[in-house]
């Protein structure tokens, strides 16, 4: 969480965060969504951002990748800013277009309703930005993308119309298609919040097992379990601030926050009722 | 009444011209209405007004007046305003107009309909906008677009019989040739409107095997398919 540069010699990756966030805010007309967010990841850190409906989590992680242009502050993208250049005297411009859709392509995105191309297999779904935006192969493109599906268990569904696949598989396929570009972050948004609970597993054990391959995610969340299994630290959101963050340990057992505090206590409430 | 086939038979190759003929203006002005259709409706999706403002305005000149009226000012107005106009130009001009701005409303329609979610995921692979437009919108919003394109289409085939008030040498301006030296208004009638139920009856069974193709009817019938199984 420090923006000093004398650790650095001692270790570039845990010193220098992969994101930076500062003082991100977001209007939609007069409805105030984040109202400066202030948070950075490491490199291959896994964050969960957890938080009450409504906090600003989703709009937080569509603005990381520029989905939603942020209406003041920055977020940088291993120190650059991303959407925007910033000349010497801090006044910003858009970035061009292509700038910006490179930026994108350095992230993977997940999303709650899954958003797979209805018109296309599995395995289309997977092969389609890498060949038309990265510009490799078909051919290296499919071997790539039949990997991908073995990863996540799906081999057998690779010529399957998202239409015939269940909210989980569907899921799996969508984890895949990010995963298609080697993205060096990957954002997941409420990955599971849409999925009947027997679904819930199987995608959290796909997306726990590329956690322990090291790769940089970011999780907006409200699973307890997977976030205490998986994060290294939590981000807790409220009214579009973030209110508190530290380790799952910390956040789960002693958390100091009065808000956090509640939110935690209304979660426990659920899952009781529900299990 | 006496109906004689001889009629038909004798003034067959009257027929049969105008027939030809407005086949063949239909469908210039199908393709150029088409061509016309997409950018005008890119244009009224688009966020810079400069863009939106204009189509909207031409968009809403052509659906809101009488096809007629449009007709005459193409061919009367444009000549006083110093354009040179034969029958034949200006009612391909007006046919093509009325074309790309009712085919636009269907493609704008069909676009609307594509899922914001779908042009989300596109575009966070790093996929450009038109790029986004060309690999997901478009292919998908084919499958809302034909049922109402064919629809318009079918419109245009019948509304090109206004044309022959200028004098455009179709179908309908055939017909009033023949009713004009027999005389003999239910011949005349009935080969007229057998000729546009043919053409209209092809377009439909045609546009009917076209949505077949689009890739939103073929991932929807595997649902149906998949819910058919279930259902037994």
């Amino acid at each position: 969480m420090t923006t000093s540069k004398p650790g650095r010699e001692l270790n570039e990756m845990t010193t220098e965060p992969i994101v930076r966030v500062r003082n991100l805010e977001k209007h939609f007309g007069t409805l105030e969504v984040l109202k400066g967010i202030n948070f950075e990841v490491k490199a291959g850190e896994k964050v969960c951002i957890m938080g009450p409906s409504g906090s600003g989590k989703s709009t937080l992680l569509r603005c990381l990748n520029f989905l939603e242009e942020p209406t003041g502050g920055m977020v940088f993208l291993d120190g650059v800013p991303v959407g925007y250049v910033e000349d010497a005297n801090g006044t910003r411009r858009r970035d061009t277009e292509g700038n910006i859709n490179r930026m994108r392509a350095r992230m993977g995105m997940v999303f709650q309703s899954f958003n797979l191309w209805t018109h296309m297999t599995a395995l289309a779904n997977i092969v389609e930005a890498p060949v038309h935006v990265k510009g490799i192969s078909r051919r290296a493109a499919n071997e790539k993308a039949i990997g991908l599906l073995k990863l996540v268990g799906l081999e057998d569904k690779r010529d399957a119309y998202p239409v015939q696949l269940s909210g989980g598989q569907q899921q799996r396929i969508a984890i895949a298609r990010a995963l298609a570009m080697d993205p060096e972050i990957m954002l997941f948004d409420e990955p599971t919040s849409a999925l009947d609970p027997e679904l819930v597993g199987e995608v959290l054990s796909v997306i726990s097992k590329l956690a322990r391959d090291g790769i940089t995610m970011i999780v907006v969340t409200h699973d307890i379990g997977f976030a205490s299994a998986v994060a290294d630290r939590i981000v807790f959101m409220d009214q579009g601030l973030v209110v508190e963050e530290a380790p799952p340990a910390t956040f789960f057992r002693q958390p100091k926050n009065e808000r956090t505090i509640q939110f935690l206590a209304r979660m426990q409430d659920r899952s009781f009722q529900s299990g | 009444m006496s109906f004689s086939m001889s009629v038909i038979t004798d003034n067959w190759s009257i027929f049969a011209s105008g027939f030809v003929a407005t086949v063949i203006f239909c469908a210039i002005s199908t393709v150029l209405g088409l061509l016309f259709s997409v950018p005008i409706a890119l244009s009224q999706l688009s966020r810079t007004w400069w863009w939106r403002v204009p189509a909207r305005v031409l968009v809403e000149i052509v659906r809101d007046t009488p096809f007629l009226v449009q007709v005459f000012v193409i061919y009367f107005v444009l000549p006083a305003m110093g354009v040179p106009m034969s029958s034949t130009a200006a009612g391909l001009l007006a046919l093509s107009l009325y074309g790309a701005v009712y085919f636009s409303e269907s493609i704008r329609g069909a676009i609307l309909s594509v899922p914001k979610g779908q042009v989300d995921a596109a575009r966070a692979t790093g996929m450009s906008q038109s790029l986004a437009l060309r690999k997901i919108v478009f292919p998908q919003m084919l499958g809302y677009a034909l049922p109402p394109l064919g629809n318009q289409v079918i419109g245009l085939i019948k509304d090109s019989a206004v044309l022959s008030i200028i004098a455009v040498p179709e179908l309908t301006m055939a017909f009033q040739n023949v009713l004009g030296t027999t005389f003999a208004a239910p011949e005349a009638f009935v080969t007229v409107a057998v000729l546009y139920w043919m053409l209209t009856a092809a377009v439909a069974f045609g546009m009917s095997r076209l949505e077949r193709l689009t890739p939103t009817y073929r991932s929807t019938r595997q649902a149906v398919l998949l819910l058919a199984a279930a259902d037994r």
